[in-house]
This record gives structure tokens, C-alpha cells and sequence, in this order.
């Protein structure tokens, strides 16, 4: 039987967490063709036999408002042999059973998942589901999505159906949706009894949490704490694993004969993927902040409080999470602009989801700060080179809400866009599926980031390596490499901004990684590549104080803010987007406004 | 003056009796999340400076903008 499971659903009804529960690890994910819309299929194993399941995008009704809610649509009518399993929160019946009413006009068999039915209980919500059954004419089976256990019912019924594909069950229909929903009251009125002043805690809680004052406040309160996790406690997982690389290239450096080959697998590999695993424990820790507000259903809170803002620069409320995850990487921010529906406001995300300072940019920032910025106390506990680094950042937003609201005014015009959101009643996080969550993230951003990293790398060192300067040479050795070459060609573009050829050779691998600037600095200044950082870190700030002016070293952190320096970025946009344009776009504002703000930077500090 | 949920007050309920000239897909939209004719609603929690509205409808809480407020005219019940 080469049949399908559809499920499907309205939006917070748990049917992606029933998807993965039901599937486990058995699922293969794409997109479907032409669209960013994610594909999942996966594959329940009922007795001996494979069913295969899709997880279709949530609508609340068979009038699509977007790309992906047509796709549910359109896959729901396709000529199948489908069975289709509507997934309901038992607690939204109301809502809900309208939907499930409307699904008979599909005429496809139905069963009826009554999923959080633990949630409907602890709130003294009784369903009698086979009086639901009864009236429906299709099997209602009650579930709890997180708890494997809790399904065996449901999959005794999809085996049958599976195996006994029958005519779909007729389903009462009716002209109106006011008519239907009356039956759904009528219907509700049998068969469920509950009290009737609904969710209190959530009520309770937003009257808090959504007040416009002190919700607003605790809000910047957490996106405080998300910041300074991300920028402060993964330091010490970033430096366990930054020792950890060094220490591995220190052995594979004694274990193999020095000469290229050698080289190229402690300077190129070895150094290169190094690079990106650092930055893990950063993206973890935001996917886990990330979660939490996601499943708690804190993060539409979020976007309530955010949207009024947002709309006057012509996004909406939803675009906060591409942003917020861009401030760790924009990898997953370009990707996480998908739950925009709009289009030109999803564009729009992904044209500003790099100014928002990244953590590769950190290493630059430490760099210059360190070595420019006196490290006087301002005010309390706040000194010169914090409020610098705060500064970036803040330009970097600054520069982002400018250029949204002129590419929403230009290019990008389009209606305010519409901001219809659920709130969801508010619910405990399962721990088990953050992990899992959090797992699939990860392997998501080394497979993406190192993928291109890995690349980056191997063509740096080659050019970095090539051709080789004879042993008489001498200036620094990178100086008779391509890369050298190519920096010192380059060099008079960079003059009017205060960069010399050391800083444009070190700018080359830094534009396609914006962390590799540190080490090809490094590199140009002929400094031996100690084991221990912090030699290399302060012997490096001492040569940029010596050899540079105040003005240059604010020129470059300027240029940093804005420059486009990030070839999987691109990569990621151009995939999002569907083709080169908006990625090109999007490097030559950048570019602009890095070489026309490094410019006024320096001729206001030379 | 007629009323829309835009001048939703809290602790009182509303009755939705039509919907605005020019707001087919509106309607249809909102029609799927409970917004029907006769239905009893009532706000869940206001914003300031103009931002969005969440309105209590058939069990669940929605939230959207002032704009697509105006489009949804009340009845005040009480």
C-alpha cells in the first residue's frame, strides 16, 4: 500500500512535535520545489509495514492566506490515496472542530487526533471522545504527542485504515460557516464539560507579561540575559574548545614531517574548521534561549510587544527572531525570516539580518577595542571599552532600522502587511525535545557554516601559501603569495580610508570569513604562531598600536560593522531567495556603507 | 458612530455584527479564526502607542492590528 498519512492541522495544535514522535529519526526534510517551504516526510513503522507520513504546513481553514498554507491545501485535494489525520488541541475544541468539519469536503478518510489531551485535563476539561466519535463519524482518538506511549490507539487506527482503505466517512456539511460553528456549539455542548473561565494562568501571566510598560521592560530584561549569555558564559565551552583545537594542531604538527602537506592540515583544515566549531556553544545557547521562548509560547508575546515598532519600518512583529538569532550568527536568521509570510518584509528581514554584529565579528572587536580604546572606568561598573562594544552594536541596529525603512519605501514597498497572530496558551517546555531540538540545530550549522568554511579555508591557504617566497626573502613571507599580491594591488583602493597593504592582504581571507582576519593579521606581521593567545593577542595589539594611527584602527572597526564579509551568508541568502539578485544587493549596500563609514570615520579622528 | 473592535474596552463583551466594505479576504480569514456574525468576543489585552489588539474569541486569544480591528464592527453586550 503505497499510501500517505496527511497530517495536518491549525497552528499550535502540537502536530509537528505528534510528526517526530511518530517518525522519530526516520524523516527526510527538503523543500518543496520552488519555494522555501520545508517538505517533511517521514516514515511510521506500524507491525511490519512502512506508512509514510507528511507533516503539512498548519492552516486554520481551506482558504489559503499564504505560500504555505496553499501548499497544505493543494496537497490535502491532490488525487491520493491519502488518510488524513487532523490534529486538535483538545483545549481549542471550539475553534478547532469547525476545521475538522470543513476537512469532510476533502473526501478523504478522517481521523481525528485529540492531541494535549493531559493539558485539557489538568484543566478539568472532560471530552467524552467517543461521543465525539459518534456524532463525527470518524474515530477520535486522545493523545499526548510528547509521550511515545500514549499512541498506540491512534496508530491501531491508521494500521486499519492503511490496510482497508475504505470510502471517506461522510461528513455533516454545511453553507456557512456560522451554521457550522452553531453545530460545533451544539456538538461541544454533549460531549465536553469545562469550566468556564478558560486558561487563568496564562491570563494571569500576560496581564503581566503583555502590560505595555512592565511587559516591555521585562522583555528587554531577557533579550539582556539572552545577550549576555551568548557573549559572556559561552566563553568558557568556546575557549575549552579553542584550546582543544590548538592543542590538536599542535600534535598533528609534531606527528607529520613539516612542508606543505603538514601545513596544510594544521594552518588550512585543522585552523579552518576549528574556526567554525568555536562559535557552537554560542549558537547552542541561543537555540536553547530560542526554544524555551518558542515552546513556552513566550516569543509570540514578544512579537506582540515588538510589532507596533516594527511596523514603522515596515516589518512586522514576527521578524524579531530572524533578527534576535542573527546577533549570534546570521546563518540561522536568514533562515528563520521563512516564518515571514509576507515577502517583501521576509526580503527585507534577510537584507538586514547581517548588520545585526555577529559573533565572528567579535574577535575583530576585541582586537581593535583592546588596543585603542582606553580601558577607563565611565560609570560604575561600565568602562570605555564596554560602551564601545555596546556602541557597535547598537550602530550596527541603527544602520539596520535605516536601510528597512528605505527599502520598504523603495524596492521593497508593499502594504503594511498584516500582523494576525494566536497566542497560544502558555506551556511547559519538554526537555527531551529541546535536546533533541537543540541537536538538530547544531549539526544543521556545522553542516552548512563548515561546509563553506572547509572551502574557504583550503583556498585561502593555497593562496596564502602559493607562491612559495624563496628562503632569502626578506619581508614576510605572505608578501610574495598571492594573497599578498593581490593586497598590495588593492592597496590604493583602501588609501583614502586609512588601510595599508597589511590590512587589505588581512581583509581578503576576512572576506569570506569575517573572523579569519585576526590570524591573517597575524600572519602578515610575521608573528610566530604561538600555542598560547594571548601571546599572539597581545604581541598583535601592541604591532596595530605601533604601526597604526588612532584613525585607522577606527576606521577599520567602522568598516567591520557593515562590510560584507561572510561567504556562507550568501550562500544561505541566495538559496532563501532564489537566485543571485538580492544576495548581490545585499553585499553592495554593505559594501558602500562600510567604505563610506570607514571614510568619514577617518577623516574625523586623522 | 459605529463600533468596532478597535474600541474594544476591557471587561466588557462584544457581539461581532459585520464586517467592513472592502475586506473580502479579511473576512474570510478571520472567519476561520471564530470571527463570525453573532459570535461573543471580548478583548484580552490592549497595547499602547497603536500597537496590536488580542481579542478573546471561541476559546483562544488573537492578536492583530488596529487596522484589521476597524474592519470588524460590534455590538456591545453587557
Amino acid at each position: 500500500m503505497s499510501s500517505s498519512v496527511l497530517l495536518i492541522g491549525q497552528p499550535n495544535c502540537g502536530k509537528t512535535t505528534l510528526f517526530n514522535t511518530l517518525t522519530g529519526s526516520l524523516q527526510k526534510t527538503g523543500n518543496y520545489p520552488g519555494v522555501t517551504v520545508e517538505r517533511k516526510r517521514g516514515t511510521l513503522l506500524l507491525d511490519e509495514r512502512k506508512v509514510e507520513v507528511v507533516d503539512l504546513p498548519g492552516i486554520y481553514g481551506l482558504e489559503p492566506n499564504s505560500i504555505d498554507e496553499k501548499i497544505s491545501v493543494e496537497r490535502l485535494k491532490e488525487n491520493n490515496i491519502d488518510t488524513i489525520l487532523a490534529v486538535v488541541d483538545t483545549t481549542q475544541l471550539k475553534r478547532s472542530l469547525g476545521f475538522i468539519l470543513e476537512l469532510g469536503a476533502i473526501n478523504k478518510p478522517i481521523v481525528v487526533a485529540l492531541n494535549m489531551s493531559d493539558i485539557a485535563e489538568s484543566r478539568s476539561i472532560k471530552v467524552d471522545h467517543e461521543a465525539l466519535q459518534k456524532k463525527l463519524g470518524v474515530p477520535v482518538v486522545p493523545v499526548v504527542a510528547t509521550k511515545k506511549n500514549s499512541l498506540e490507539s491512534l496508530k491501531k487506527v491508521i494500521s486499519f485504515y492503511d490496510q482497508n482503505p475504505t470510502k471517506p466517512q461522510q461528513i455533516k456539511a454545511f453553507d456557512t460557516v456560522k451554521e457550522r460553528l452553531d453545530y460545533v456549539d451544539e456538538v461541544l455542548s454533549e460531549v465536553v464539560s469545562a469550566p468556564t473561565d478558560g486558561d487563568r494562568i496564562s491570563r494571569k501571566l500576560d496581564a503581566i507579561l503583555l502590560h505595555p510598560i512592565f511587559g516591555t521592560l521585562i522583555f528587554a530584561a531577557i533579550l539582556l540575559v539572552v545577550f549576555q549569555s551568548i557573549f559572556t558564559f559561552s566563553s568558557i565551552p568556546m575557549d575549552f574548545i579553542e584550546g582543544s583545537i590548538e592543542s590538536l594542531g599542535a600534535f598533528v604538527s609534531s606527528v607529520l614531517p613539516e612542508g606543505l602537506f603538514q601545513s596544510f592540515i594544521v594552518d588550512g583544515l585543522i585552523a579552518g574548521v576549528g574556526s567554525v566549531l568555536v562559535f557552537l556553544p554560542q549558537i547552542i545557547m541561543l537555540f536553547f534561549f530560542i526554544y524555551l521562548m518558542e515552546s513556552t509560547g513566550y516569543m509570540t508575546r514578544a512579537a506582540f510587544l515588538l510589532d507596533r515598532g516594527m511596523s514603522l519600518i515596515g516589518l512586522q512583529g514576527k521578524s524579531f527572531v530572524p533578527l534576535l538569532s542573527s546577533f549570534a550568527c546570521a546563518i540561522p536568521g536568514v533562515m528563520a525570516a521563512r516564518t515571514i509570510k509576507d515577502e517583501r518584509q521576509r526580503l527585507t528581514t534577510i537584507l538586514i539580518a547581517p548588520l545585526m554584529a555577529c559573533s565572528a565579528r567579535l574577535p575583530v572587536y576585541v582586537l581593535l577595542i583592546g588596543a585603542f580604546v582606553p580601558a577607563t572606568t565611565v560609570f560604575g561598573f561600565l568602562t570605555a571599552q564596554g560602551l564601545a562594544m555596546f556602541g557597535l552594536f547598537a550602530f550596527g541596529v541603527v544602520a539596520a532600522i535605516v536601510i528597512a525603512f528605505l527599502f520598504r519605501k523603495t524596492t521593497l514597498k508593499g502594504n503594511s502587511g498584516s500582523f494576525v497572530m494566536e497566542l497560544p496558551s502558555y506551556k511547559m517546555p519538554d526537555l527531551r525535545l529541546m535536546a533533541v531540538f537543540l541537536w538538530k540545530k547544531s549539526m544543521n550549522f556545522l553542516k552548512k557554516a563548515g561546509g563553506y568554511i572547509f572551502w574557504v579555508s583550503v583556498t585561502l591557504w593555497f593562496l596564502a601559501t602559493f607562491p612559495q617566497a624563496p628562503t632569502d626573502y626578506d619581508q614576510p613571507d605572505i608578501t610574495y603569495s598571492y594573497a599578498g599580491r593581490i593586497g598590495k594591488f588593492i592597496e590604493p583602493v583602501f588609501e583614502p580610508i586609512g588601510f595599508d597593504w597589511r590590512i587589505s592582504t588581512g581583509l581578503i581571507p576576512g572576506f569570506a570569513a569575517r573572523e579569519v582576519m585576526v590570524s591573517a593579521l597575524a600572519t602578515v606581521y610575521a608573528l610566530d604562531d604561538s600555542d598560547d593567545e594571548d601571546v599572539v593577542q597581545k604581541s598583535l595589539t601592541e604591532k596595530i598600536q605601533s604601526s597604526w594611527s588612532l584613525a585607522t584602527g577606527m576606521a577599520l572597526l567602522v568598516w567591520y560593522i557593515f562590510s560584507p564579509q561572510c561567504l556562507a551568508t550568501f550562500m544561505v541568502a541566495k538559496k532563501e531567495t532564489g537566485g543571485w539578485k538580492w544576495p548581490a544587493v545585499m553585499f553592495f549596500y554593505m559594501l558602500a556603507l562600510a567604505y563610506i563609514g570607514a571614510f568619514i570615520t577617518y577623516r574625523i579622528f586623522v | 458612530m459605529s463600533l468596532t473592535l478597535a474600541n474594544a474596552k476591557k471587561q466588557k463583551t462584544y457581539q461581532v455584527s459585520s464586517y467592513s466594505a472592502d475586506s473580502e479576504s479579511t473576512q474570510r480569514q478571520f472567519e476561520c479564526l471564530g470571527f463570525v456574525k453573532g459570535e461573543e468576543v471580548s478583548l484580552y489585552q490592549t497595547s499602547s502607542f497603536g500597537g496590536p489588539l488580542a481579542i478573546n474569541v471561541r476559546g483562544s486569544v488573537i492578536a492583530m492590528r488596529l487596522s484589521d480591528a476597524e474592519q470588524i464592527f460590534v455590538k456591545e453586550l453587557s
